[in-house]
């Protein structure tokens, strides 16, 4: 009850902009959790009652948004798709964060040596687009094989190294300054463990800055996932729902047409990107302004 | 740290890199299994898969391979492709040019859009105008390339026929730029060089849309650096005084405004590259430009691991060859960029 009215407090307090990515989240959430009970069919269901769905049939009573090319129930599999897109951003967003700060926290500690070797290995990193190292990835992965947890797992271990660096250097920057101030300097001095200070001190404190990097890996998570799928090599519609690859073979229809069919695919999809984007760009200046207000 | 000082420590910064790189890629992709039962799973026997390897000398130790590897990319060679045993470099140098005009352009489109409408929105910050032109930013950024790409064609080419459809140059113009010199494979530049403008219009027409597809949702990170450095700036005790001193004219501007914002707008273009090059895999795909990320996506989809090896290499030495390059003018430009670790 109190995480609930913390919540709407923070809800409240939020600038127009902020406040509709929060309830774009809400919303994805929400049909992730409801999604498998919501969904009138199967991802991958084609006929009901013994008779065969019709293909690419325009929206009407029993297929909301329509059927594609395959036979497929669009509601259904727009509905679905939030199932992988939200599994590659719950793993790939804790192993990011993870490996960054905690790396960005030794550098800032250690210094000299340990951090001239970290800073190398981030900028490393960092050569690498996520989206190559995702294709480069599946290739791997089952030989090439792809499926509903491999092409999860190459954008989400791809998406992870991409933004290990992003991670790295914040902690770092903010490690730093926690470090140079005076409860940490104390500790130091009158002989508390390393481990213990790092753990203790530093590291709580330095993550503050994580938020926004976070809603930038999950927006981008989805997109390579997307991404993938749309360059056919993701996850096959066979399965599972995926709304990049839905895209890909929905562009045909549009020639067509039928417009159904890369319509709600790629709202799901900007639903979910634009509202971590708004997220992001706007939390930082609320912060601010808010600490402004304070003063 | 001295101009000079910074240039040569970063020169070797970014040899290091790219060593580093070479060695890492060598490793993710002997850590994701046998290249040929990769290529060919599924399509012959296990023993014709076994004896491939032993054939391959992928069998010795890692170590032969690895200082087989660096000593034939020290060469300029990067091996024959697993599928059909063409020279890799040749087909990256076919790839390339295509790759290197589109990106160029995109920088050059999203460069000449993205600043003048970031300090628009720097000077107008707070006010509704600006926040409008913020949160739209932000949908562009947000909008996946390929959508915007997929969008961009079947509205432009289709519904409303004014651009063509796919590829870089039309049948004519290609026969002409065949027969005249140079002929480098660089259209665009072949075409300006040698002076047929009807090539270069044709180049540009097909190029318009892919350009707008990756350079639009590249101004709008842009928009965001320039906007948030020239905020900086405007509220800066620094520039506040030379305005106050010498008032708010064209001079205080320049020095004081615009080449401090310049400096992170190059420096953005560095940290941009790998945005770029991702759009252009997926603008590649949707209006079939034969560049680097078409090459990429073919040899991913036929899993040809050699090629694939090749490519990434070849994206990593671009991505770190712009960075330095990057860094470098800014470093020329403002001081404050001299250094190694930021």
């Amino acid at each position: 009850m109190r995480l609930f009215s913390n919540l709407l407090n923070k809800f409240k307090m939020a600038s127009l902009p902020l406040r509709s990515g929060y309830l774009m989240i809400g919303l994805v959430f929400l049909v992730y959790v409801f999604g498998p009970y919501l969904a009138p069919f199967d991802f991958d269901q084609i006929r009901d009652d013994g008779t065969k769905f019709q293909t690419l049939a325009p929206p009407n009573a029993a297929h909301l948004f329509g059927t594609s090319n395959l036979g497929f129930d669009v509601l259904s599999r727009t509905i679905l798709g939030f199932q992988p897109a939200v599994a590659v951003i719950v793993i790939s967003v804790p192993l990011g964060v993870v490996i960054g700060s905690i790396a960005g926290v030794l550098a800032a500690f250690f210094r000299g040596w340990v951090d001239r070797i970290l800073n190398f290995l981030a900028d490393l990193l960092f050569v690498f687009p996520a989206l190559v190292l995702s294709m480069v990835v599946s290739l791997g992965i089952y030989a090439g094989q792809t499926g509903f947890v491999s092409g999860v797992m190459a954008a989400a271990i791809s998406t992870a190294i991409a933004f290990i660096p992003k991670y790295f250097r914040a902690v770092r920057v903010e490690a730093s300054q926690v470090i140079g101030s005076g409860y940490v300097q104390i500790s130091i001095a009158s002989g508390v463990s390393s481990w213990r200070i790092l753990a203790q001190q530093v590291l709580p404190n330095s993550i503050r800055v994580l938020p926004i990097l976070i809603s930038k890996n999950a927006a981008d998570a989805v997109l390579v996932l997307a991404g993938l799928g749309f360059l056919g090599l993701g996850i096959t519609p066979d399965t599972g729902a995926e709304w990049g690859y839905d895209l890909s073979l929905a562009v045909g229809d549009l020639l067509v047409g039928a417009w159904w069919t890369a319509f709600f695919p790629s709202l799901a999809l900007l639903l979910l990107v634009l509202g971590f984007s708004l997220i992001a760009e706007w939390s930082a200046e609320d912060s601010l302004r808010r600490k402004r207000e304070s003063l | 740290m001295s101009l000079l000082r910074y240039a040569i420590l970063r020169l070797i910064s970014g040899a290091l890199l790219i060593v580093a790189s070479a060695t890492a890629i060598f490793l993710l992709m002997r850590l994701l299994g046998n290249p040929i039962a990769i290529a060919l799973a599924g399509r012959v026997s296990e023993e014709e898969i076994a004896l491939r390897t032993e054939a391959a000398g992928l069998n010795r130790p890692l170590q032969v391979q690895f200082f087989e590897y660096i000593g034939k990319l020290l060469g300029g060679s990067l091996g024959q492709t697993t599928l059909s045993s063409q020279d890799v470099e040749l087909l990256l140098w076919e790839a390339l040019p295509a790759s290197l005009e589109f990106g160029f352009l995109v920088l050059l489109f999203a460069a000449v859009i993205s600043t003048p409408i970031g300090f628009y929105a720097a000077h107008n910050a707070g006010r509704l105008r600006s926040e409008s032109l913020r949160v739209s930013a932000i949908v562009l950024y947000a909008t996946p390339i390929f959508l915007f790409a997929v969008l961009l064609k079947i509205v432009f080419t289709v519904w409303i026929p004014l651009f063509p459809v796919a590829g870089r140059l039309s049948v004519n113009s290609q026969i002409a730029l065949q027969t005249q010199s140079p002929n480098t494979g660089f259209i665009f530049f072949d075409a300006l060089a040698s002076g047929n403008w009807l090539a270069v219009a044709d180049y540009l027409i097909h190029m318009a849309l892919p350009v707008v597809a990756v350079g639009l949702v590249l101004s709008a990170s842009l928009i965001r650096a320039v906007r948030v450095t020239v905020l900086e700036q405007l509220t800066s005790d620094w520039y506040l005084e030379t305005r106050n001193k010498f008032g708010d004219n064209r001079q205080t501007a320049t020095t004081h405004l615009f080449r401090p914002a310049l400096a992170t707008i190059i420096t953005s273009f560095g940290t941009q590259a790998i945005v770029v090059l991702t759009g252009m895999v997926f603008a590649e795909k949707v209006f079939e430009i034969r560049g680097l990320g078409y090459l990429l996506t073919e040899a991913v989809l036929s899993r040809d691991y050699n090629l694939v090896q090749g490519i990434v290499v070849a994206i990593a030495l671009i991505v770190i060859a712009i960075n330095l390059v990057t860094d470098l003018i800014a470093a020329a430009i403002d001081p404050r960029f001299r250094k190694l670790v930021r």
